[in-house]
């Protein structure tokens, strides 16, 4: 690539971020504004937003380059992201968690929980997972960013990391959520077409979809030794069931993303930015189509790229990148494949990928931080948007620290295990706060402490993949996990969750049920509540 | 002669020409009562031959994919099939979302 001309490319891309940050930080005069966009977002900038705060350069990159080592099993990642992350996320889970926003008068996932069970706890503690757990993921995010400056633009590791953060921190810090939302959307734009290019320019690099399918088809014996023993059966067929590979592709990838995409707080906040139903459904339709494409193509491009570098190298993907780093097949790949101009695209579509996502994360875990933590802690504070800026900065810095500190090739892993946690802690009390009246305080309580103590057990003393490098199982028990095969390769969502919510339907039922009149205001009809009980305020008029 | 069937059948002038005739068969042994086993018998080959023929389509579809496994060319069907369902159910809600709870 043509140094000036990237970097002109470049520039010009930070200029319009800068401009759409602007823009926003002009429409923020409130502090609805700042958390949720004042609640009158476009649509169809919503679904974008949503999108691309959901497929990060980790979705690209990361789980892109798990597709070139586990084959297209990942596309049922795909299914899921798209049944579960789009149609069932915006049509049960959004419809819902904007309504009670609205009553509950709440600006944030946390705050939504806690307010709902009338629980000061629940709001503090899961605003205090948010704001501890979720840096890991954000710093993933950020390496795989920084992973990918580096390849594109030749530049140190370090430098890409630093240059990544300042951009986020700038624009989260003045634009607030409208500016996230902006800069999102158009992030969303350029990833949408670069991927789009991506898989047509390697479809037809292979000869078609067919031709393409086939040759790695038939590439099924170069399957190396110890992943064919662990039940890899090549890359256009599913790994042999009961098998390692089965449990880390199903269980781990599948299973923890698919599902743990409906309890993400960064996404969640986006049903509350949007001024009606209606808007939700437009949403979706742009959003299905998006998704589709945009996992579609990185677990379509993964795979093939094996066909690729078997007919250029002799070698298959996880052998033709440096030091075998998973996280670097994408970019090798279209570094050597697609033409000069369309690098830059692609690159500034990484970029954005990487950017809309660590921006949205940045801003929850500061809104955590400032609202619902300090907000709750401290004694009564004028200047909650001023707490949410403290919080962004230390959100920046955490997540950049964690950088150097968490090894290479995790970043597929470590999305999983953000999105399994939340899956587990969340979800049940999420579900049930949207749609079960009976649902206590106690019980969505013991919910969230179990499915996350549950989950975090087993990453730390179970699953093999994450209990190794933790080392807190051989430090205590003088062994690496406490039981043997499948529960080693068995992700701790599958058993966390549906412990989180026996725990939370058997404590609901034995413990007393929420007052009568609160459980009226959020399960009654909007429309009706207010009629019998508030005079809105012409804003609430509107968002109703 | 084929084994298990009545002499009347194989005459091929009498299929030919009766073609039309199978509803009036069926209509015919519809008045009669029949065992249990009998009708699940008759249901499961019908049900087997429903299954016999969409594998058979399912593992055309394979081929023309160029896939080695059937369940990755579902998860590939699957997954063009849910872009169009989220699609379509946002353009038809298009204007119909309530925007009460």
């Amino acid at each position: 690539m043509n140094l000036p001309i990237l970097s002109l490319v470049v520039i010009m891309y930070l200029g319009v971020l800068t401009v759409l940050a602007l823009y926003g930080w002009k429409q923020t005069s409130s502090d609805e504004d700042y958390l949720v966009a004042g609640r009158n977002i476009n649509p169809v900038i919503m679904s974008l937003s949503y999108g691309a705060t959901f497929i990060s350069t980790s979705a690209i990159v990361g789980f892109g380059g798990a597709a070139g080592i586990f084959g297209f099993s990942l596309l049922w990642l795909t299914v899921l992201t798209i049944v579960v992350g789009v149609l069932i996320a915006f049509a049960v889970f959004g419809v819902r968690i904007r309504a009670i926003s609205i009553k509950l008068k709440v600006q944030t996932f946390s705050a939504l929980l806690g307010q709902r069970y009338q629980s000061k706890f629940i709001t503090i503690f899961s605003a205090l997972m948010i704001f501890i757990i979720m840096p890991a993921y954000t710093s993933i995010i950020l390496v795989g960013g920084a992973r990918f400056i580096e390849e594109a633009l030749r530049i140190e590791y370090n430098l890409a990391l630093f240059i990544l953060a300042v951009i986020v921190a700038g624009y989260v810090l003045t634009g607030g959520l409208k500016g996230v939302m902006y800069t999102d959307a158009f992030c969303a734009a350029l990833m949408f077409v670069g991927m789009l290019i991506l898989l047509t320019g390697t479809y037809r690099l292979m000869g078609g979809m067919i031709d393409a399918h086939s040759s790695l088809t038939a590439m099924a014996n170069l399957v190396p030794e110890g992943l064919a023993a662990t039940g890899h059966r090549g890359w256009t067929a599913m790994p042999a069931f009961n098998t390692p590979v089965w449990w880390n592709v199903m269980s781990t990838v599948v299973m923890g993303v698919g599902i743990g995409v409906l309890a993400q707080p960064q996404l969640a906040m986006r049903f509350m930015t949007v001024s009606s139903d209606k808007s939700l459904y437009r949403a979706m339709a742009v959003g299905s189509v998006f998704i589709f494409v945009m996992t579609g193509t990185a677990f379509i491009v993964g795979p093939l790229s094996n066909v690729y570098f078997f007919e250029t190298r002799g070698l298959i993907a996880m052998e033709a990148v440096p030091g075998g780093n998973i996280d670097l097949i994408i970019p090798t790949f279209i570094n050597e494949v697609m033409p000069s101009w369309f690098l830059y695209l692609f690159m500034v579509a990484l970029l954005s990928a990487a950017i809309s996502t660590l921006s949205s994360l940045i801003h929850v875990q500061g809104t955590s931080f400032g609202k619902d933590i300090l907000d709750n802690i401290l004694p009564k504070n004028e200047n909650g948007t001023l707490l949410t800026k403290v919080g962004v900065l230390v959100a920046v810095l955490l997540a950049v620290m964690l950088a150097y500190i968490l090894p290479g090739s995790i970043i597929a892993r470590a999305t999983a295990f953000w999105f399994g946690i939340c899956a587990a802690g969340f979800l049940p009390a999420l579900t049930g706060a949207l749609y079960w009246k009976r649902a206590t305080k106690a019980g969505a309580i013991a919910s969230i402490l179990t499915g996350f103590t549950v989950s975090i057990a087993g990453y730390v003393f179970l699953h093999a993949a994450e209990s190794v490098p933790f080392g807190i199982s051989r430090m205590i028990f003088g062994v690496d996990y406490l039981l043997p095969f499948p529960w080693t390769h068995i992700d701790p969502l599958v058993y966390s969750l549906p412990i989180a919510v026996m725990t939370y339907v058997v404590v609901s039922l034995v413990t007393k049920p929420l007052e009568n009149e609160h459980l009226q205001k959020i399960f009654d009809n909007t429309r009706e509540y207010y009629e019998k009980n508030e005079n809105p305020s012409n804003a609430e008029k509107i968002s109703l | 002669m084929k084994p298990g069937v009545s002499s009347r059948y194989q005459n091929e002038g009498y299929q030919k020409d009766c073609n039309s005739c199978a509803l009036k068969r069926m209509t015919e042994r519809s008045t009669r009562v029949v065992p249990r086993k009998m009708i699940n018998k008759q249901f499961s080959s019908l049900t087997g031959m429903k299954a016999v023929f969409f594998i058979k389509k399912f593992r055309e579809a394979k081929n023309m994919l160029g896939m080695a496994d059937g369940w990755i060319t579902l998860a590939f069907v699957l997954m063009v099939l849910s872009m169009i369902t989220g699609l379509g159910y946002g353009a038809i809600n298009w204007n119909n979302g309530d925007d009460a709870s």
